[in-house]
């Protein structure tokens, strides 16, 4: 049995709708016995986002950088973490790796986000929109792959991104166009949709739906 | 007297630019708004008044309201079958009652809308 079954999730919106980091392609799952999860909000936009849920927050300063984190359900959570920043995923996967006591390549080689959307969308005509998100994406591939270089880790990253083909705040084409442009090697699409409920930026909102699964390849 | 209640807007509304939710690229979402109605003495609650309401919500999450399934008012006995579901509805007429504010439960794409179907028993009593 592999014991070193680890993965990375980005840009966490809700403890109750928290990504799937079980799935892979083909509607397995693979069991991720490591997990971190990060998150762009800080601790206390995380408290009222999510009123009710335990938690026992303590702060690492041993990378650096102050970062608020959390166990929940035995699993590492780090909060006010900017995807798109390699600092930000650096600093957190050096906390979990040494909270797990593995090497970092465990947790980051598979990374899984969930419609990543940039926040005040309620102001964007759709097509500015779109492209706003492109480059979210296109920058969160960059920070992952500098990322995993500053942390020693060679060879390549495993993204799994959920979204629908025809998101309109960021269609397929657009999605794999970015994902190519943030250095995916490949970007395959699972022919099996998985049902996912995702809430709003501002956590008032969630919905339920079936959506498209991908996989982009990064190079390290 | 005045007593207080909520009343539950099934409802399918079509997303704006700009709306939230809309990460589906559907025609039509599909949602549960929790009205809360202050209710005067023996005057009967005005339908189109709950429903205005649950427009008027809808329209600040930028959804226009195009057709509502069913407007019920809620009644705790009705839901105590212990499902997540009926959880969640608990929680949201709660939540209405206490804010005085429209609540939604999870908003519905149009394929989830097809796989999921609501059951509302009326329980009858062996007498």
């Amino acid at each position: 049995m592999n014991q070193h079954n680890g993965a990375t999730s980005l840009a966490e919106g809700q403890y109750e709708f928290k990504t799937d980091v079980n799935l892979i392609f083909g509607k397995q799952c693979l069991e991720k016995t490591h997990v971190l999860r990060t998150t762009l909000y800080s601790l206390p936009v995380w408290k009222t986002r999510n009123p009710g849920l335990g938690l026992s927050p303590f702060k690492d300063r041993a990378t650096g950088v102050t970062k608020d984190a959390s166990i929940i359900d035995g699993e590492v959570w780090i909060f006010g973490i900017n995807a798109s920043l390699a600092q930000g995923i650096v600093a957190a996967v050096k906390i979990a790796s040494r909270y797990y006591n593995v090497k970092p390549s465990v947790l980051l080689s598979d990374i899984y986000a969930k419609n990543l959307n940039v926040e005040g969308e309620n102001d964007m005509a759709n097509q500015v929109l779109i492209r706003v998100n492109k480059n979210l994406y296109i920058n969160t591939c960059k920070a992952l792959a500098d990322a995993a270089r500053q942390l020693g880790i060679s060879g390549k990253l495993n993204f799994y991104v959920f979204s629908k083909n025809n998101n309109p705040k960021i269609p397929k084409p657009d999605l794999v166009d970015a994902l190519q442009s943030g250095g995916a090697d490949s970007v395959v699409t699972d022919e099996h949709r998985s049902r996912v409920t995702v809430g709003n930026n501002q956590g008032t909102r969630h919905i339920s739906q079936l959506t498209n699964f991908h996989l982009a390849t990064l190079k390290v | 007297m005045t007593s207080k209640e909520v009343w539950i807007v099934f409802t399918k509304s079509k997303p704006l630019e700009g709306c939230s939710i809309d990460i589906d690229g559907c025609d039509f979402y599909f949602s549960e708004a929790y009205v809360p109605v202050d209710r005067d003495g023996q005057e009967m609650t005005s339908i189109a008044k709950v429903v205005n309401r649950a427009k008027e919500a809808l329209l600040e999450d930028r959804l226009v309201l195009s057709d509502v399934s069913k407007c019920l008012r809620y009644h705790k006995e009705h839901w105590d079958v212990d499902t997540v579901m009926n959880k969640e509805v608990h929680s949201a007429a709660a939540q209405a009652l206490s804010s005085n504010k429209v609540e939604f439960g999870g908003f519905r794409s149009e394929e989830i809308e097809e796989l999921v179907q609501y059951r509302h028993n009326l329980k009858e009593l062996d007498v």
